[in-house]
């Protein structure tokens, strides 16, 4: 018998015990599912929330119902886009599943800008909506302001969506890189 | 095929694949879990292209990498180190022996750089040449030349031990 036929036979030989993984393969599609539910069903939601909108007698008041719809809109856009591909396969190779990450960091920095103009019209779409309002109904000032506060802070922090993203993109890729790095120095 | 069929057929190959990286351990068992939960989840997508036994090891390999990688970057007593512990009892038959062997070479194949590592692995599941090339994504003609050097390797390393 030569090496190779006695090193195979050792090999075909050993065998062990191997976890019973179903219930944890459940729950894990489960938790998947879970996710994906939760986001549609929160737009959905917002949607649903914006339909008293429409059945106000003023026209302001329907601009605000538009811009719920066109925020949900994007975001939807948004979480598709970012979720292409998602399910990569198990079965493509290491260097595969590096370029899919890579794509889906684009994709994720594109949803930053994404983000960051689709608040913008927001903001700027209710903050008018709103002070419309307030005029017609004469509402105190304490209220216009805080109103016109939570604008601007929800713009300051969508505005620099990018940027931040940025710098937690850059760490990813600096790691992405590394892992490259090591898979040509094992020659995989 | 079910996943209880597939490992019937493909199970004792899918722990040989884990073996190879870890030694009997925690790890063996946490890294065995990752492996299935993997194939568990990539099975409905087998569309027979290849052979099931490919798809398998293709995604256990896969994994394995993935457990590699995540010790080279946190390094951890390795079990890439040959530390042989022999035992101190005497070998009562052949099959005790024959199970010492095959530690022993599962030991050495641990041993290997990972590229000649799963290249020798599939070669000793009894795959032929192009469809180890299909597993690790490499040419036919790499393949043979891996193979080569990682025999090579362990012949030496087998030699080393036993002078």
């Amino acid at each position: 018998m030569s090496a190779w036929e006695s090193w195979q036979a050792a090999w075909a030989g050993a065998a062990g015990p191997l976890p019973d993984v179903r219930s944890r393969a459940e729950s894990e599609v489960r938790r998947h599912r879970r996710t994906r539910v939760t986001v549609w069903v929160l737009l959905a939601g917002a949607c649903f929330a914006s339909i008293p909108a429409f059945t106000a007698p003023e026209n302001v008041v329907h601009l605000i119902g538009w811009s719920i719809l066109g925020f949900c809109a994007a975001m939807g856009i948004g979480y598709v886009l970012t979720h292409q591909g998602v399910g990569s396969s198990a079965v493509d190779g290491p260097r595969d599943a590096l370029g899919f990450l890579e794509r889906r960091l684009a994709a994720e920095q594109r949803v930053a800008h994404l983000a960051r103009w689709v608040y913008l019209v927001l903001c700027i779409f209710g903050a008018i909506a709103t002070h419309l309002l307030y005029e017609e109904h004469g509402s105190p000032l304490p209220v216009r302001l805080m109103t016109l506060g939570c604008y601007v802070f929800g713009f300051a922090l969508t505005l620099s969506a990018p940027w931040w993203f940025g710098r937690i993109a850059r760490r990813r890729q600096a790691e992405l890189d590394a892992w490259r790095q090591w898979m040509d120095e094992q020659s995989l | 095929m079910s996943f209880e069929d597939c490992l019937r057929e493909h199970g004792p190959a899918l722990w040989r694949v884990v073996a190879s990286y870890t030694a009997r351990g925690p790890e063996h068992g946490d890294l065995a879990q990752e492996v299935l939960v993997a194939v568990w989840q990539a099975l409905p997508r087998f569309r027979g292209e290849s052979s099931l036994k490919t798809f398998v090891l293709r995604i256990a390999h896969n994994r394995c990498l993935s457990l590699a990688w995540q010790r080279a970057r946190r390094p951890s007593p390795s079990t890439n180190e040959l530390v042989h512990i022999p035992d101190p009892r005497p070998a009562i038959d052949d099959q005790v022996e024959a199970r010492q062997r095959t530690e022993r070479l599962f030991e050495h194949v641990r041993t290997l750089p990972l590229g000649q590592r799963q290249v020798l692995t599939l070669a000793l599941e009894g795959l032929a040449h192009a469809e180890i090339a299909e597993v690790v994504g490499i040419t036919v003609e790499n393949v043979a030349v891996r193979l080569g050097r990682a025999r090579e390797a362990l012949r030496r390393s087998l030699e080393k031990e036993a002078a």
